[in-house]
């Protein structure tokens, strides 16, 4: 294999863009006319016709179903003669909405007499794009961080399990059939390698994983909850290679690795200072934190703040962790101060509201400031990285 | 066949194909599904026993989606997506369809599933009452309807090219079962034979991944305060009935018996069908439910342009009416006073709701939601509640024929409004069929069967 075919490179390219740009409303409804209109004349045969605006059930507002009469007509001049009275045959539609789409079903009838005709039902694939924006959200007022720019990429083509720079001009992101590679170019980010997970992989119905790097060897720990192996991927020549396996994943301060319990997402493994597990998260740049399998933040001790799935060293004695807000929920991403030399337990510094669930972190300092990463499900299970240039205003 | 249309119509082979390496989709959230704990779900008819091939009570239903699996799935669409089959492929004629079975599929006894439990299951399924099973069995070539060419292949052999010829095989009725009815669905049942409550534990198995909660606790709760003082109690996350996960997923239907009077006159029924006032009974006693006039709900088949209901003269008969427990008592009882509104003395009775379609009275109002999600079938299963009528055959068989999906929904319409236009069966409402859960349970759905589904679900910490 010989790195990534011109096409994937090509797509992953991925501009980070300060806002997107706004959608353009044209090609479902488009489509869907155009299919209308060409059965209106299918089943006209050069009688007159009169096309009655759609009675609308998708509940997108009035102004959908006047867009695609509009469209029907113009699609339809040249090709059928259309007026309102007289002998002809007269369309009345109902559009609605399916979960693939936009459906447009019509009864034509002779008038006068209103004698059935024929029956009309097309369809045309959803476009997400037509009807929903997706700028960044503005981040909240700061408490203790200043979000300095925001950033995200287009959609990934599948789900993040964890997130990890590896050096300052890379970042690995670990799916549940690959790991990927990518460099920080100017504009966003480019796939330098992306290597299949190698062997038999387990279904999992909402698999974890866990990134370990070890920077000095130019190489990463990787395990998923889909493989019983761990590997150690190394970089030779811009590409990754898979340089050795293991019965488990190596972790500081736990003499027999890590493990995923069967068919889950939860870590197994005995870590000196946290306890027996299972975990939900451990990340090796939080060392002494861990979120258990009851979505507690603990320390070694319970420390009452409940954390999502994923988590990631700030700056010294600061993390970032998914917040455990419910389904219907915006998440957020909480900015935690780690139990200080005082005794005080850990405490949420500042929050950052992010559209969608967070799904993994990493950090790393750049320039003066600290680059967080956060892979961030939208509803469909699809991810896109958010790329945060944070500051501190506190000490 | 203008090019659009074959792109249509050969999406769904293609979507097949694709899904043979599609993973599973769970719902996402901001916490994420979590894996562990316990839920406890009321049903108000617990089934004697786990066979999937008996019944569609909705413990039933319940318990067949929770310890078995079958072949295929139908999806939101209407459209076969791949279960214990990974994919499959059709011949160039449309008559051979070719389902590989997933080489991970386990019985929860860890026996491999092949395609001889496959054919076996098959079988059982033809044989048994299933209103799918017959659309099948009409549909297979007589000689060889199907083989087991080796252990992870089942071909099917039909008599003329079908559309979505496979989807009858999304029936609960058709789950594969292996040695002495194990299952292979989400859950491993730890009683082989329900009772008063059964516990049936995640199976780290199943094809589409092993399910988030540890356990699932069915329950006998018969009555509707016994399951509320048990919900009430902390003793029950689940219960039918209430403002949780709900899907519009029920039609209220009105059958007349056109072979008794006075429905055996059609202005009889045209009468009855004009006197219903669906906005209003909607209104006042369905809340979320849908008046517009048709057999099916819109998540089957889209909506169609509302039809005017002719207003037939006064009748004076006294008939008696069969109503499904299940329906609303206020709203059996405004049907009740339209009819009377139109001359028809009622003597209502109320009958369990499985009884209630085929109760012998000269009307009878029930609950109904189709055996497979899908509007060709479930078309072919409302068919079968009446006398058979040549108009709605013909329709019915011209939408199997075709191909083209969206030329397949307009025929599909055309078959519901002929068997509508007979008036023997009246639809009232499409009504939405919810449930009650405990704050802190996510993942509940309820799919257009009105089957709860658990698979996905999962409690907050």
């Amino acid at each position: 294999m010989k790195g990534p075919a011109p096409p994937r490179r090509a797509a992953v390219v991925l501009a980070v863009l300060a806002f997107a740009a706004p959608a353009s409303a044209a090609p479902a409804l488009v489509r869907l006319a155009e299919a209308f209109a060409g059965e209106v004349v299918r089943v006209a045969r050069g009688r007159t016709v009169e096309v009655m605006v759609p009675e609308d059930r998708t509940r997108r507002g009035a102004s959908l179903a006047l867009d695609l009469h509009a469209i029907v007509l113009d699609r339809l001049r040249g090709r059928a003669t259309i007026r309102g009275s007289g002998p002809r045959l007269r369309v009345r539609s109902v559009l609605s909405e399916s979960p693939g789409g936009l459906v447009l079903s019509a009864r034509v009838v002779e008038e006068p007499g209103d004698r059935l005709v024929d029956l009309l039902s097309v369809s045309a694939p959803a476009d997400e794009s037509v009807f929903t924006l997706s700028p960044v959200p503005a981040p909240p007022a700061a408490a203790a961080i200043d979000v300095r720019s925001t950033g995200r990429t287009p959609l990934l083509e599948e789900p993040v399990l964890d997130l990890a720079f590896f050096g300052d001009e890379r970042l690995v992101v670990l799916g549940p059939d690959a790991v990927a590679l990518y460099r920080w170019d100017e504009g966003g980010l480019t796939l330098e390698s992306r290597r299949p997970w190698p062997g038999h992989l387990d279904t999992v119905r909402f698999p974890g994983g866990l990134l370990r790097v070890a920077e000095r060897d130019a190489a990463f720990w990787a395990l998923t909850s889909r493989s019983p192996r761990a590997v150690l991927f190394a970089v030779e020549e811009g590409r990754l290679v898979e340089r050795q396996e293991a019965d488990a994943l190596p972790w500081p301060a736990c003499p027999a690795g890590l493990r995923y319990r069967a068919g889950t997402n939860l870590i197994e493994g005995a870590v000196a200072g946290l306890g027996p597990g299972p975990f939900l998260v451990l990340d090796d740049s939080t060392p002494g934190l861990a979120v258990n399998a009851e979505g507690a933040l603990v320390d070694g001790a319970a420390t009452g703040l409940a954390a999502g799935p994923a988590m990631a060293s700030l700056w010294t004695g600061v993390v970032a962790a998914a917040s455990p807000r419910p389904p219907g929920e915006d998440d957020a991403i909480l900015v935690v101060a780690a139990r200080d030399g005082s005794g005080d337990g850990p405490r949420v510094l500042d929050s950052i509201r992010v559209d969608g669930a967070v799904r993994a972190l990493a950090a790393r300092a750049h320039g003066e400031g600290m680059r967080l990463v956060a892979a961030v499900e939208d509803e469909e299970g699809a991810a896109r990285l958010l790329v945060m240039d944070l500051a501190r205003l506190q000490p | 066949m203008s090019p659009p249309r074959i792109a249509r119509t050969i999406a769904a082979p293609l979507l097949a194909a694709a899904a043979l390496v599609a993973l599973p989709c769970a719902a996402r959230s901001a916490l994420g599904p979590r894996y562990g704990g316990v839920l406890v779900v009321a049903v108000p008819d617990m089934p004697a026993s786990l066979d999937p091939s008996i019944g569609r009570a909705p413990g039933r239903s319940l318990l067949a989606g929770l310890a078995h699996e079958t072949l295929v799935g139908i999806d939101a669409q209407g459209l076969p997506v791949p279960a214990l089959a990974q994919g499959w492929t059709a011949s160039s004629d449309g008559r051979e369809w070719r389902l590989a079975l997933r080489e991970t599929a386990t019985f929860h006894d860890g026996r491999a599933v092949t395609s001889e439990e496959a054919l076996a299951a098959l079988r059982r399924f033809l044989g048994s009452r299933s209103p799918a099973a017959a659309w099948l069995a009409a549909a297979l070539d007589r000689e060889a309807p199907a083989t087991t060419p080796d252990p992870g292949h089942l071909v099917l052999r039909f008599a003329e090219p079908r559309a979505l010829p496979l989807a009858p095989l999304a029936a609960p009725a058709a789950a594969v079962t292996g040695a002495r009815g194990v299952g292979c669905g989400p859950f491993l049942p730890l009683a082989p034979t329900p009772g008063k409550r059964i516990r049936l534990a995640a199976f780290t198995g199943h094809v589409r991944g092993r399910p988030f909660l540890d356990a699932v606790d069915v329950v006998d709760a018969a009555g509707a305060e016994a399951m509320e003082a048990e919900f009430g109690a902390g003793r029950l996350d689940v219960l039918p009935g209430g403002d949780g996960p709900s899907a519009l997923a029920a039609s209220l239907i009105l059958a007349l018996d056109a072979s008794r009077p006075p429905f055996d006159r059609p202005e009889a029924r045209v009468t009855v069908s004009g006197a219903l006032d669906r906005a209003d009974i909607v209104r006042r006693f369905l809340p979320g439910g849908d008046a517009a006039p048709a057999l099916l709900v819109p998540g089957l088949l889209p909506p169609m342009v509302a039809y005017a209901h002719a207003r037939g003269a006064p009748l004076d008969a006294s008939i008696r009416m069969a109503v499904g427990m299940d329906v609303p008592p206020l709203v059996s009882q405004r049907i009740v006073a339209s009819l009377g509104a139109v001359g028809l003395q009622v003597e209502a009775s109320a009958v369990a709701p499985a009884d209630a379609m085929t109760a012998p009275a000269a009307a009878r109002l029930f609950l109904w939601s189709p055996e497979v999600a899908e509007a060709g079938l479930a078309l072919h299963e409302l068919a079968g509640l009446a006398p058979r009528v040549a108009e709605v055959e013909e329709a019915l068989t011209a939408a199997g024929r075709e191909l083209d999906l969206d030329r397949r929904r307009a025929l599909l319409h055309a078959a519901e409004a002929a068997l509508r236009e007979q008036n023997r069966l009246i639809p009232v409402a499409s009504v939405p069929v919810s449930f009650r859960a405990r704050s802190g349970v996510h993942g509940l759905r309820v799919d257009l069967s009105g089957r709860l589904v658990l698979e996905d679900a999962w409690r907050e910490p």
